[in-house]
């Protein structure tokens, strides 16, 4: 597995998450969340709720619907919306949208707010860990998709070649770590000329019974991952092309 | 070996609707629910749908009629559409999308923001304008006239940002 640290003149990176999953927590810690909005104001000045949504209807005898919320945790944001971080009930998450740094910083931010969350929620049981790297790759089009990735549908030669647009999604257990990489692949919307391919790659992992120190030192192990991912799907035209 | 074809462009379109037969409801949903789960855990993408949702709005404004509201109100013009177009962009590339899009009654179309209990909007008017205007309960509101121009645009989002931080 390579080390050498992975860096791009014109990243594609458009938001890079690190995500913790922890076993449900007490509603009282939602009160301990509000808090470290207290210690983060500077950074993050716009605090948000987030809520889960229930709806429910029925058809029979009587057609009734009703919905139910309830908030589930608190999301704190930069100031220019690039950099936020998530404290739930389930887990905590951070997001950094582009322009992306660089690992370090990114991951050091990450371990500091995931400190506040630790502090706030006190013992619990982590259960599962994520590292997610959303690329946006642009290329010319009309043009080859082979050309650029190395993970794309292949089509029988008796169909039509031109695709307007695809979806993929692949599931991959990872030797390395017990995980599992979930990949998806479409177009987003693109500049007239050009054609925008989203490489969206999870990497989930167990945490059970692990400490935290090994915890972050396995993210630490998953970035190598997903560089190597990221490296193997793109093309040498397009590595040069975000070079 | 497969090629990209027509690529989804950014900005206004229309976009034949395909029916869906009811046999494949099933397996959408399955696969919906994968999506979603992919679209709403990531703050990027939360964004594109939305962005995508407004561009569809605004795709709808444009083929507004006259007395679209049954107040005689005057659709949006081709101008209008394009301007508020642009302004979604410049939003778009900032990290910083409206809550709501709507045609306005005078003619033109208004993009609101709410946060907490403060809110802005910035109307383009079909006469030219680009007016802006920060209220809340407890102050009168502030309005800016603009022009429909980057610098004039650029000026608009930063006053509603920093209204509403």
């Amino acid at each position: 597995m390579a080390t050498e640290p992975l860096h791009f003149a014109r990243a594609p990176i458009i938001e890079a998450i690190i995500g913790i999953q922890v076993a449900a927590l007490p509603e009282t810690s939602l009160a301990d969340f509000r808090a470290i909005g207290e210690q983060v104001r500077t950074d993050y000045p716009n605090q948000t709720e987030i809520s889960f949504t229930q709806f429910t209807g029925q058809v029979l005898p009587q057609p009734s619907a009703s919905a139910t919320q309830t908030l589930i945790g608190l999301q704190f944001q930069s100031a220019d919306q690039r950099q936020l971080f998530q404290a739930r009930l389930n887990g905590f998450s951070f997001h950094r949208l582009a322009p992306y740094g660089n690992w370090d910083s990114f991951r050091g931010e990450a371990f500091r707010k995931w400190q506040l969350y630790r502090n706030a929620a006190g013992p619990m049981q982590m259960e599962v860990f994520s590292v997610r790297y959303i690329n946006r790759l642009v290329v010319p089009a009309p043009g080859q998709l082979e050309h650029y990735i190395k993970v794309y549908p292949e089509i029988p030669p008796e169909l039509p070649q031109m695709l307007r647009n695809y979806l993929l999604r692949l599931e991959l257990p990872l030797e390395e770590g017990g995980g599992v990489l979930t990949m998806h692949e479409t177009m987003l919307p693109s500049e007239p000329g050009t054609a925008s391919i989203l490489l969206d790659n999870d990497f989930r992992y167990p945490a059970m019974g692990i400490t935290e120190d090994q915890l972050w030192d396995r993210i630490d192990l998953a970035r190598h991952q997903k560089n190597n991912v990221f490296l193997a799907c793109i093309t040498e035209e397009m590595r040069r092309r975000i070079s | 070996m497969p090629c990209i074809s027509q690529p989804r462009l950014t900005g206004v379109r229309k976009e034949a609707q395909l029916s869906t037969p009811k046999s494949t409801v099933k397996e959408e949903s399955f696969f919906r629910d994968l999506v979603a789960k992919t679209w709403r855990t990531s703050n990027f993408l939360r964004l594109e749908r939305r962005h995508e949702h407004f561009l569809q709005l605004l795709s709808h404004f444009a083929s507004l009629g006259e007395n679209w509201d049954s107040y005689e109100s005057p659709p949006p013009s081709s101008e209008v559409v394009a301007s508020a177009t642009r302004f979604l962009k410049k939003l778009h590339d900032d990290v910083f999308l409206p809550s709501s899009i709507a045609p306005s009654a005078e003619g033109g179309i208004a993009i609101y923001f709410n946060v907490s209990d403060k809110s802005a909007y910035a109307e383009y008017r079909n006469s030219g304008q680009l007016i802006v205007a920060m209220y809340n309960e407890e102050q009168d509101p502030i309005v800016i006239e603009l022009s429909t121009n980057n610098a004039d645009e650029a000026r608009a989002i930063t006053n509603i940002r920093q209204y509403l931080s």
